[in-house]
């Protein structure tokens, strides 16, 4: 791992307003206006926000177990890390403001409420599937009882010292192994996120790139085979018609905001570039 | 272990042994999963759906149960009440950061919205103990299918 890559990445962080239409005589509270770091989720984040509209003196105030988040008129995972939330609303190109509604109005059909402990409990799922797909788990298995919490306690208190302790011991096994199969999720507009097991190396022994990855994983996923979405696949989570993915010339791979070269050797991607939850996350995006 | 081709022919198999004993599982998005709906009574005594689904998943090469109940109008019955009314996991048994490592919320990966799923990280060395002489998925199921009380056929006389 390189220290001074892990920490840009961890230090990057987004611009975020959140708005809120309350309606009610005193009109609606001023936007709250913030900077995230990318690793963390919208359920941390929210709290802050809600502190800030509530100190008004209008009545109930709002609960964050009451309210949905919506950006660009679509509910927004709370649980995918802001970074990717940002990359995925295509604002990069003149860094403007990820605008976030906060809606308390009742959610959409089947919309699943989101919160703290929840995302952990994901969190710490993600990590140990990663830990799966790397080392057959063999690491995970290995750590102490409250090694795992303190990863998760890393991102709540912005701890890079904390993370940067813990995720050595997740990326750099002891034993000097390769990893089996490298964690990476990859976004396409509009569709829930792809996987597939990748492996590090090509056959014949030369490193895989993340270009080369991505590609595998957009033709291997279950999600990617021709499906044909039915009005029950495509519940709550605004799916529309499956989109073509742009092929590989003119496809960009984003990932904590930039541009990630195609040639970027895969083992790399995953030691560096990786969120917190141990996989790489890389939108997808058209020239 | 499953691979993905043996998950899709065992859960032809699988869905037509189920239909067979009444028990309405159906083929979803061209034999990727298999889906299931019943009732669910709350201690209230309200009716809740539940939608219950068996995927591959090609991390841990075993299949999964993704499930999730819902109100009339669509709304997610909370976590609190799904453990204690429907999974009738007591307090006492276990503590909820227990429950929460064994169930918890995941991103379905065909639907892309929040469902429960059995982690999946033990099933391989669960089904090593078993005996799958009719069908890796039967065999699974009656492991997993207890856990959240699903009905299950008689397995004594499955063929």
């Amino acid at each position: 791992m390189d220290y001074e890559v892990s920490r840009k990445v961890w230090e990057s962080q987004v611009p975020v307003q959140f708005t809120l239409q309350a309606g009610g005589p005193l009109g609606d509270p001023l936007p709250f206006y913030t900077m995230l770091p990318r690793f963390t989720y919208l359920a941390l984040a929210l709290p802050k926000a809600l502190s800030s509209f509530n100190r008004r003196d209008s009545g109930d105030p709002i609960l964050s177990e009451k309210v949905w988040l919506e950006v660009n008129g679509s509910p927004v995972k709370m649980y995918v890390p802001i970074g990717v939330i940002y990359d995925q609303a295509n604002l990069l190109e003149n860094d403007a403001i990820l605008e976030i509604s906060v809606k308390t109005t009742q959610p959409p059909e089947t919309f699943q409420m989101v919160d703290p402990d929840m995302v952990k409990a994901m969190f710490m799922q993600t990590v140990k599937e990663a830990d799966y797909l790397k080392t057959k788990s063999d690491i995970t298995n290995s750590m102490m009882v409250d090694e795992m919490p303190q990863l998760w306690r890393s991102i709540t208190n912005n701890n890079f010292d904390e993370y940067w302790t813990m995720v050595q011991k997740l990326m750099d096994p002891k034993d000097g192994k390769d990893f089996t199969h490298v964690p990476l999720r990859v976004y396409v507009k509009n569709q829930p996120f792809k996987q597939a097991l990748i492996t590090l190396k090509h056959p014949n022994g030369s490193l895989r790139t993340i270009g080369e990855a991505v590609s595998d994983v957009l033709q291997l996923s279950p999600s990617s085979e021709a499906s044909t979405p039915t009005s029950e696949s495509s519940a709550s989570s605004g799916a529309t018609t499956s989109s073509t993915s742009p092929n590989s010339e003119e496809r960009r791979l984003i990932s904590h905001g930039i541009d990630i070269p195609a040639h970027t050797p895969l083992i790399f991607a995953s030691k560096n570039l990786s969120y917190p939850d141990n996989f790489v996350h890389i939108v997808i995006a058209s020239n | 272990m499953l691979t993905e081709q043996q998950f899709r022919e065992e859960i032809k198999v699988f869905v037509e042994k189920m239909r067979e004993n009444k028990l309405n599982w159906q083929l979803k998005e061209n034999g990727k999963y298999a889906r299931e709906s019943h009732l669910e009574t709350l201690s209230d005594g309200r009716n809740v759906s539940a939608d219950v689904h068996i995927l591959y998943n090609s991390t841990y090469q075993v299949p999964t149960l993704w499930f999730n109940y819902f109100e009339n109008n669509g709304t997610p019955i909370p976590f609190d009440t799904v453990v204690r009314d429907i999974l009738k996991i007591s307090e006492s048994e276990e503590s909820d950061s227990s429950i929460r490592q064994r169930i918890s919320h995941y991103e379905h990966p065909i639907l892309g919205v929040l469902y429960y799923n059995i982690h999946p990280c033990n099933t391989s060395n669960v089904m090593k103990e078993l005996k799958t002489e009719k069908g890796y998925l039967i065999s699974w199921l009656s492991i997993y299918g207890q856990q959240i009380n699903l009905k299950m056929p008689d397995f004594s006389k499955l063929q």
